[in-house]
């Protein structure tokens, strides 16, 4: 009996953090990164500074762009072309001009930039914006010949600060219909006493449950997410192997055996916007086409083309595996990023 | 046919059901009754604790994943623990030790469930999955034969988790079930009103404890017949000399208890 109770309770109260921290979205999306930070500028003149929006969500953010706040220095910079969309685990960056206006006093001046984004969850919208600070050192025209020294400006993580989340139009339905079909069943479940009526009603609000929950999933076509999380397996996921360093780089020695191959050689690369393995093995393939030109390769979302992952074989018992890798002429498929340096490399010098 | 025969019988078509996948079909809308790993090769129905955790990486209000849950959970709650999940049969080949069970040690699988959902949530990633030991046999081994996994710390990690349930397995029946399972957890909610139910007939139950002595699940079925625990396996009913217990479905308002 008191494990019903204890069960729902812990449940309800989880479902209820799940939900509170969804709405007042605490958890950054993108987050930002400025460099190098302090910024050394003379008076009257512009540098410009690299920001970094890592996305640390399952879903893409489109239209990133900055906004200078109005500051006592009026330090600002010329606007730059929005970031359209940063992908799910991927960083996206933009170089951002900073002007000092003749006449600035040198010193410290700690400015804000405004950065705002658009990030959508399937039906719910928000736009979110957030405050970066960014410290500007102002020295006087004749001093700042010295660069400033690369090993002391390290790149500091930008925390956000103040976040307002917006809901376009009135798309919280889903999530009220959800809180609302879960407290029908927990307030059923714990009043289900043996008694005949609570009973009945028990057994009549879990049937209802029943019927919404599963019509009101097939409405929104969850079933057939239900069907694709299942069809595709990444082999991070469910512990084949870890995710990998989203840093790539290939050492010197590989990057020779890369730049050493003379032929034309065409690679696929399948991928899911949600594995977290798939960014290294991306980087690490358009790096290796960037070291040797004659390696081309082009990237296929399994969500959007499922047809293609079957053409191409990268499905092991209806499963399709991403992320995987396909050398066009000989066929030859990898799997995953175990060992990834080794084995591109004998993918790409095998012969049959 | 004894009610062991009965739910081997059972168990066999909820194990044919899990790998279906070997007739050549595909992957289908249907969630999985039970603890069964959608990423096994041979699998065709989605693993409700993975599609979960997935959800909510995703933000998604799971309405379908509730509907599915809420059904199962009326037509047996922990019944398919006992007769249809395939590592519960697993759990079950290996019930040598029927002990009594650590009331306290029990909430521990609501605990992981709890977790499990945060963690999907907090690190937007399936953390269970990387040390569920039903994955170990459904996922990570047939892979390696597969030619898609290597033998890697995460392989490393599964096999350890998978070790110590199976230990634990033998030493404590349905050790995994008992303690730790989330699946079971999420179904043991619903034991109460769940149609598939373990009936006591207080008239003749002469309070032997024999029951007691049967259960795989180590609780006291004379005592309290709807424990969040019961898997309803019927071992209590074949070990009732005066045929006190049965499993049977009934509407839960229709039942005749007097004992409380």
């Amino acid at each position: 009996m008191t494990g019903s109770r204890v069960g729902i309770a812990l449940f309800v109260a989880l479902s209820v953090c799940a939900v509170g921290w969804t709405v007042c979205g605490e958890q950054p999306i993108l987050e930002f990164t400025i460099s190098p930070d302090p910024v050394v500028i003379a008076v009257g003149d512009t540098s410009t500074v690299l920001i970094s929006a890592a996305n640390r969500s399952v879903y893409e953010a489109d239209d990133v762009e900055f906004f200078w706040i109005e500051n006592a220095w009026g330090i600002t910079g010329e606007s730059v072309e929005p970031l359209e969309v940063v992908d799910p685990f991927e960083t996206g960056m933009v170089l951002l001009p900073v002007t000092i206006p003749n006449g600035a006093a040198p010193g410290l001046a700690p400015v804000d930039l405004e950065a705002v984004y658009t990030y959508c969850m399937d039906e719910l919208c928000f736009q979110i914006a957030e405050v970066l600070s960014l410290d500007v050192m102002i020295v006087e025209a004749a001093v700042a010949v010295a660069e400033p020294d690369e090993t002391q400006t390290g790149s500091v993580v930008v925390g956000p600060i103040a976040s307002e989340t917006l809901t376009e139009g009135s798309h919280l339905w889903p999530l009220v219909g959800g809180i609302g079909l879960g407290a029908v069943l927990a307030v059923t479940l714990v009043l289900a006493a043996r008694k005949r009526l609570p009973q009945m009603v028990a057994v009549c609000s879990v049937g209802a449950v029943i019927a919404g929950g599963l019509g009101g999933g097939v409405w929104l076509a969850q079933h057939d997410q239900a069907q694709s999380i299942g069809e595709v397996l990444c082999t991070s996921c469910v512990g084949i192997e870890q995710a990998g360093d989203p840093i790539a780089e290939w050492s010197s020695v590989d990057a020779a055996r890369i730049e050493a191959i003379d032929r034309p050689i065409e690679l696929i690369v399948f991928s899911a916007p949600w594995c977290h393995s798939c960014p290294y093995a991306k980087a690490m393939v358009s790096e290796a086409s960037r070291i040797n030109d004659q390696i081309t390769y082009r990237v296929i979302d399994v969500d959007k083309q499922p047809a293609k992952a079957k053409e191409y074989g990268v499905v092991r018992s209806g499963r399709t595996i991403v992320p995987a890798v396909v050398r066009l002429d000989t066929g030859k498929i990898l799997f995953g990023i175990e060992a990834f340096e080794s084995r591109f490399i004998d993918l790409l010098e095998g012969n049959e | 046919m004894t009610i062991t025969r009965w739910r081997r019988l059972v168990q066999a078509g909820g194990l044919l059901f899990g790998l279906l996948g070997f007739a050549g079909i595909g992957m289908t809308h249907v969630i999985f009754p039970g603890l069964h790993c959608y990423a096994c090769p041979l699998s065709v129905t989605v693993c409700p604790i993975g599609l979960i955790q997935n959800l909510i990486v995703f933000g998604t209000v799971p309405f379908y994943w509730l509907g599915a849950i809420a059904a199962y959970g009326l037509i047996a709650g922990r019944g398919f623990c006992g007769w249809f999940c395939p590592f519960g049969t697993l759990n079950d080949l290996l019930s040598f030790r029927k002990v009594k069970i650590w009331r306290t040690g029990s909430f521990g699988k609501y605990v992981i469930l709890g977790g499990t959902l945060v963690a999907a949530w907090a690190f937007a990633d399936t953390l269970f999955c990387k040390i569920c030991p039903a994955a170990t046999i459904e996922a990570s081994i047939p892979y390696l034969f597969l030619g898609v996994a290597t033998v890697n710390a995460p392989f490393l990690i599964h096999v350890a988790s998978f070790a110590v349930t199976l230990i634990g397995m033998i030493l404590i029946a349905r050790f995994w079930c008992r303690y730790l399972c989330p699946m079971g957890a999420l179904l043991s909610l619903f034991n109460r009103v769940s149609l598939l139910h373990l009936e006591l007939r207080t008239d003749r139950c002469v309070e032997c404890g024999a029951c007691a002595v049967r259960c795989p699940m180590g609780i006291e079925p004379h005592v309290d017949h709807d424990d969040h625990n019961c898997i309803k396996c019927g071992a209590c009913a074949e070990a009732c000399t005066f045929s006190a217990l049965r499993v049977r479905f009934s509407w839960p308002f229709r039942r005749k208890t007097k004992r409380s």
